[in-house]
């Protein structure tokens, strides 16, 4: 038999070590989450390589957006050529690179105001709640029943067609959905108990707003604002689509559709870029945003 | 005798659940109802009832959370929410801090400790820089914390230790007295201990006056100096915790004390249990007269048209016709 | 006799990110018919995994039984299809939960959730279900029961819910019910209507009872044999009234002296310092030994169940034979006279 045990005491020290689990921030966690999603992954990646195409490709190119070659009108894709010509004789991969930079700086400059504006609404709306919150929500209410893209229309008919004016009509629109959401989220948010802690603690609105709901908040802010991106970039291409989006020569996704249109029997490869660009660009934005919302959504944390 | 800490007259707190088009309201729910109760500085005053009864709805209106529909609550004689809306609104506001019952929603997940801690410092302007950790330091000392701990979030901590930084959070403001709202419920039988003895410790080295809400009776006979029972609403009994436990003179009381299981199977098995029938009926539609009148073995006529009033015997107050006679 | 239920070494894994939670941890009871066993530990340790793993309920992945054999009547439900596993749960064992509004569905009567047991498993027509279920709502002392049945689990109070759940659980007779915390959501008053159901039900209908509870109260006044459960394993398994009376790990000691008693005078609480460790690193040998004031170099390495009286064991070193050192004795607590 093996020798008696050793039963001779040890002092335990009471104080216990914290977790064996990895300490981890928020962001860290989400970013983990995030990593796992290979959808979400894919997105970000297509995503930060289009932004990279639009920012320095159009360096690389020989050819100018603008530049008309009448000669090599309505070329197929060659080597020169990589997405062929346009019917005066632009190379396509060129305008496509170009409306790139186009149609992400729409999409993210309008979800910017769209940010600015939702948030500051909703925040006011939830935070103050009661009456002003009544007030407020029957406003965006109203708004939501009319169709988005036909108010987008009128204003571009009355703003007329051009880069600028398309933030504005966009920015001025969209805003409603990210309103409710930080809305939602700062009524949920003040009646918990840290922020009745701080409450007691004596602290100001201005406080409490920056300190605990925003925050708190950014999560479900950050999946929406990725989520309106994509709705901008192709309410702007059927704008442009229809005529009243930026003018010639400026060449956003929705123009090299519509401008294709002409000769589409013949030269179906003049649509099939600019659509796949849009198509690409706004499924990689809405697997990032899906992703984001089951890495951000507190109530998968554990 | 000298003026109590706190003392709360008649108080009523009544909620709107439901408005009509034109907002009047349609539905409401009388959380508390002329509520009267005093607690003196340095002791501890344990709220007991089952849940809805209002207790924490008292817990957050003395705090000044809430504004009294009808009564006022007196800290050293004056008025709370007239004082805190005051020029000094903000020295007697630290004065007056609150433990809440959920470690996990009482503490902002993207926070560190040390500023959680440090936030009251920063309000009030009672520290800055090196000052500011060194207070943060000590009290996270004070609630059995260690300082590497200032740097963390909250969700790297347990239960318990959560709880501790919520206790410390109310101590930064420097408070008199300290409203907790079922502070150990959420936590382990094993972990309820340390909060328990270390509140207590608190409470010796400052001074400290508590309102210890609780619905573990058990618990509140071991940390409270007098009791107040709540049932629907309204005060059943107040008493010093000994005549309370010996001889409850309040059917519920009784009833009450009767249902806490004892942790002994000897005890257990030979004792005789008051078991009250039916539920707790719905604070929407309380019945009329004595609000126990529905479940109480002793209810007579008179219970269910009259409203029992709060009268002293002696040290100790019921609510009870049988009682008062 | 041959025991209802013998769980032996029951080990259950959770695959997380973070690593692998050893929830169970060798666990290994019996339980015989009409028996009442309560099990009781703080909270992670392991209570409800043992339960759910009894039912063939532990989700995999990410979990996972990685040994051990759960045997009811003869037959290993560790390994039994999910076809075997619904007809187990309908008809042998059944379970009931802390949160009654969890899991009565909330758009369908009380009436239509407690028929279809009856329909599906047992093929009555609907007039015989429905007087079936007056019956049993009848039992667990709901009163006016054909209005109950036509209303909705929001309707009733906590208290009625949990008896509706109770009346479910039982409808098809099974041999053992297991309750995971059933008056943890419920008031005191409440509670004590609880108990005295279940008691009732145990004495009357035969049923075994598997009582999962943090409140050694609760546990004291309903249980036979009671196991105590920390860090996934079993750390003490004694009758009921030699674990209160003659606790044999200091754990045990630990719980019973942290929780104030009614019938005690005041004294200073003796709590438990630290925390539970964290399952995803239990520490080596003793799992309580960073806790344990009664700690020795021995404990280092993972003690036996020791036998320590009648039907009684632990786990821990300071009943082993050789051990020099006795059992602290309890806090005694003076108990004024009734
Ligand atoms: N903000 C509110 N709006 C409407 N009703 C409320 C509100 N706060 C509390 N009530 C109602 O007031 C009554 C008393 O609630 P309170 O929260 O004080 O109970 P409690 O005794 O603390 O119970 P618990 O043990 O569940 O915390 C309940 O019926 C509750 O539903
Ligand atoms: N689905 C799951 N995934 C990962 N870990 C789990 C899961 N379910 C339970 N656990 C872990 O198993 C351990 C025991 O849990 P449980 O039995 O629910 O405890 P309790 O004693 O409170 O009922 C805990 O550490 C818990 O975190
Ligand atoms: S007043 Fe009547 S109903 Fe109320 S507690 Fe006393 S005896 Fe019971
Ligand atoms: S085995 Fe050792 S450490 Fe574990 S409970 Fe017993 S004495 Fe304490
Ligand atoms: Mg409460
Ligand atoms: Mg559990």
């Amino acid at each position: 038999m093996a020798a008696t045990p050793d039963f001779t005491p040890v002092n335990t020290a009471a104080a216990v070590a914290g977790t064996a689990r990895p300490a981890t921030t928020y962001w860290q966690d989400a970013w983990r989450r995030l990593k796992q999603n290979r959808l979400a992954m894919t997105g970000l990646a297509v995503i930060v390589f289009i932004a990279l195409m639009a920012a320095v490709g159009p360096f690389f190119s020989p050819y100018s957006y603008s530049d008309q070659v009448l000669a090599d009108a309505n070329q197929p894709p060659s080597a020169q050529h990589w997405f062929g010509t346009d019917n005066l004789g632009r190379d396509l991969f060129t305008r496509v690179l170009y409306g790139a930079r186009i149609s992400l700086s729409i999409g993210i400059v309008a979800s910017l105001i769209n940010l600015t504006i939702g948030v500051v609404y909703g925040g006011i709306s939830g935070y103050f709640g009661g009456r002003v919150d009544s007030v407020m929500m029957r406003l965006v209410d109203i708004l939501y029943g009319i169709p988005l893209l036909l108010f987008v229309i009128l204003l571009m008919v009355v703003l007329k067609p051009g880069l600028i004016n398309i933030f504005i009509a966009l920015g001025l629109v969209y805003w409603l959905g990210m309103a409710r959401i930080v809305r939602g989220q700062v009524l949920a948010i003040k009646e918990q108990e840290y922020v009745l802690a701080a409450r007691l603690a004596g602290a100001g609105s201005r406080r409490i707003i920056l300190r605990h709901l925003v925050p708190n908040s950014m999560g479900p802010i950050i999946v929406t604002l990725t989520l309106s991106i994509p709705e901008a970039i192709f309410t702007e291409a059927f704008l442009s689509f229809i005529g009243l989006g930026v003018s010639a020569p400026m060449a956003s996704w929705g123009v090299l559709a519509s401008e294709s249109l002409t000769g589409l029997r013949s030269y179906p490869f003049q649509l099939l870029y600019p659509a796949l660009a849009i198509s690409i660009t706004m499924l990689a934005f809405n697997f990032l945003g899906d992703g984001l919302r089951d890495a951000l959504d507190p109530r998968m944390r554990k | 005798m000298s003026t109590p800490l706190i003392e709360v007259k008649n108080l009523s707190k009544f909620f709107v659940t439901a408005r009509t088009m034109l907002g009047r309201p349609r539905a409401t729910v009388k959380a508390v109802e002329d509520v009267s109760f005093t607690v003196e500085a340095g002791e501890t005053l344990g709220l007991v009832g089952e849940t809805g009864c209002g207790k924490s709805t008292v817990a957050r209106t003395l705090v000044g959370l809430y504004k009294p529909t009808a009564g006022e609550v007196l800290f050293r004689g004056k008025d709370v929410h007239a004082a805190f809306s005051g020029p000094e609104g903000n020295q007697y506001r630290r004065r007056i801090q609150m433990i809440f019952q959920d470690p996990y929603a009482s503490l902002n997940p993207r926070m560190t400790v040390g500023d959680i801690v440090g936030e009251p410092l920063d309000i009030h302007g009672l520290a800055a820089g090196n000052e500011r950790r060194e207070r943060i330091m000590h009290l996270l000392g004070q609630v059995g914390l260690s300082p590497e701990h200032a740097s963390r979030f909250p969700h790297e901590f347990s239960g318990g230790q959560r709880q501790r930084v919520g206790i410390a959070r109310a101590l930064a403001a420097g408070p008199e007295f300290l409203v907790c709202d079922e502070p150990i419920s959420a936590l382990d039988v094993s972990i309820q201990a340390q909060v328990v003895n270390l509140l207590q410790d608190l409470q010796t080295e400052y001074g400290l006056t508590y309102l210890f809400v609780a619905h573990d009776l058990s618990m509140i006979k071991h940390i409270s100096r007098r009791v107040a029972v709540m049932y629907l609403g309204t005060l059943a009994e107040v008493a010093p915790v000994d005549e309370l436990y010996a001889n409850p003179l309040h059917p519920y009381t009784q009833a009450l004390l009767s249902a806490i299981p004892i942790p002994d199977p000897l005890v257990e098995n030979g004792r005789r249990r008051i078991v009250l029938h039916g539920d707790v009926p719905s604070p929407l539609n309380p019945p009329p007269g004595c609000k126990f009148n529905t479940r109480c073995p002793r209810a007579f006529d008179r219970c269910r048209c009259e409203i029992p009033r709060l009268l002293a015997h002696g040290d100790r107050f019921v609510a009870c016709h049988l009682v008062n006679g | 006799m041959q025991p209802l239920l013998s769980v032996e070494n029951l080990t259950v894994k959770f695959h997380t990110y973070a690593g692998t939670v050893q929830a169970i941890r060798s666990v290994s009871f019996t339980m015989n018919a009409g028996e009442i066993l309560g099990i009781v530990g703080e909270s992670g340790c392991g209570k409800s995994v043992t339960a759910s793993s009894l039912l063939g309920l532990i989700p995999t992945p990410p979990g996972e039984i990685a040994a051990g054999r759960i045997l009811f009547a003869g037959e290993d439900i560790a390994g039994m299809d999910e076809k075997a596993l619904c007809k187990l749960r309908g008809n042998a064992i059944s379970m009931i939960f802390q949160d009654p509004m969890t899991s009565l569905n909330p758009v369908l009567t009380v009436g239509r959730q407690l028929t279809e047991c009856f329909t599906t498993h047992q093929k009555l027509s609907r007039a015989e279900a429905a007087e079936r279920a007056v019956a049993m709502l009848r039992l667990v002392g709901i009163p006016a029961p054909e209005v109950r049945l036509g209303q909705y689990p929001h309707q009733l109070s906590g208290g009625m819910r949990q008896r509706v759940m109770i009346a479910m659980a039982l409808a098809m007779n099974p041999r053992i019910l297991i309750a995971d915390e059933p008056t943890t959501a419920l008031d005191v008053t409440i509670q004590a209507q609880i108990i005295d159901l279940m008691k009732k039900l145990n004495s009357e209908l035969g049923t075994a009872i598997i009582l999962i509870s943090h409140d050694l109260g609760v546990v004291a006044g309903l249980c036979e044999r009671v196991l105590v459960m920390y860090a996934g394993q079993v750390v003490e398994a004694a009758p009921v009234a030699a674990l209160y009376a003659r606790p044999r790990h200091p754990y045990t000691i630990g719980l019973l002296d942290s929780v104030p008693r009614l019938d005690a005078a005041r004294s200073r609480l003796t709590s438990i310092e630290g925390q539970p460790p964290d399952l995803l690193a239990p520490p080596p040998g003793c799992a309580f030994s960073p806790r344990c004031r009664y700690a020795m170099r021995v404990c280092e390495q993972a003690p036996p169940l020791f036998p320590a009286g009648e039907n009684h064991h632990s786990r821990c070193w300071l009943n082993h034979p050789a051990c020099p050192r006795t059992m602290p004795e309890r806090a005694v607590k003076e108990v004024p006279p009734a």
